[in-house]
């Protein structure tokens, strides 16, 4: 099993805290399971629920057009990391995914630019990128960033790890105040 | 001409309960809005309202009741209520009205966003809504 304690990676994963983690091929019908049970989870919490819910869709679409990590059996699913933390006075939503070294750079930018403006700019923005026809490529990113941000009312927070060849793996969170 | 009925559903997407009546004129959107192929979904609504707007050329009011919509359908919101302003500037009575959920301010700023992109005039309402 070499460095991998299994018992200690369950005992994290089985913690109370720990709402939803998964990695894995993702797919529609997964992302309907899985945003059926955090609604189920967060009833009790309806106006933060809401809004975990309502950014955990944003994100996880973003990881299922954008992931460059591939299921190469099956389907060639999209493969993504999706968690949803309980952490006392807050949720957290966090993805990764893999993303080509190369898009980093306006990866990092635009989470950047969301941060940078106020409620108000950042409504502004919204409506900007909303008018604006949709991207090639992109399928509407960074209106879904800047949707999470506004949920949320909070910042974007990334975390980068360079990996060997062309690939980095690209973390976001969104912490939602209950 | 034809009324167009579309009843939600909530399973892998999450489609909205659609009603446009052609006699009366009245027109409801409401649940939650998540779909395969946003675009084609409501360009069926867009070109009902364009085929209203040629045939019958009564008045229009749409009532918008959803709880939930990710930001691809609040894309082709926007473009339903383009058209709808654009019949408005043909001299089309139009009305719109927002139902906004009262735990939801999210929801209720983007009828203000609306306004601003379109110049349309926007009823806003809070409700509560049905505990599933």
């Amino acid at each position: 099993m070499g460095n991998f304690n299994f018992f200690e990676y369950h005992t994290l994963i089985s913690n109370d805290n720990v709402l939803l983690s998964y990695k894995g091929p993702l797919t529609d019908i997964l992302l309907a399971e899985f945003s059926r049970d955090i609604r189920d989870k967060l009833k009790e919490d309806k106006r933060a629920g809401k809004k975990v819910f309502a950014i955990f869709m944003e994100l996880a679409q973003n990881v299922l057009y954008y992931s460059k990590e591939v299921n190469l059996f099956g389907n060639n699913d999209k493969v993504g990391t999706l968690v949803i933390l309980d952490i006392g006075d807050a949720y957290k939503v966090i993805t990764g995914n893999m993303v080509y070294k190369t898009s980093l750079p306006l990866l990092i930018e635009k989470c950047e630019m969301v941060n940078s403006l106020d409620r108000d700019a950042l409504r502004e923005y919204k409506r900007e990128l909303r008018s604006a026809p949709s991207e090639g490529e992109s399928r509407g990113a960074g209106i879904g960033l800047v949707q999470a941000a506004l949920t949320a009312d909070n910042h974007l927070e990334m975390i980068v790890q360079e990996l060997q060849g062309e690939h980095a793996f690209f973390v976001l969170g969104v912490l939602v105040e209950k | 001409m034809e009324n167009l009925e579309i009843k939600g559903e909530s399973g892998v997407y999450f489609i909205p309960n659609v009603s446009l009546n052609a006699q009366t004129g009245t027109c409801e959107i409401s649940g939650e809005s998540y779909l395969e192929d946003t675009s084609e979904f409501y360009n069926g609504i867009i070109n009902w309202i364009e085929q209203y707007t040629i045939e019958v050329k009564g008045a229009l009011t749409f009532n918008f009741k959803l709880t939930y919509f990710n930001t691809s359908s609040s894309r082709s919101i926007l473009d339903v209520l383009r058209t709808l302003k654009k019949y408005q500037d043909q001299g089309g009575g139009v009305t719109i009205n927002w139902y906004y959920p009262e735990d939801d301010d999210s929801i209720a700023e983007e009828a203000e966003d609306y306004m601003k992109d379109t110049g349309l005039a926007i009823n806003m309402f809070s409700f509560e809504p049905d505990e599933d």
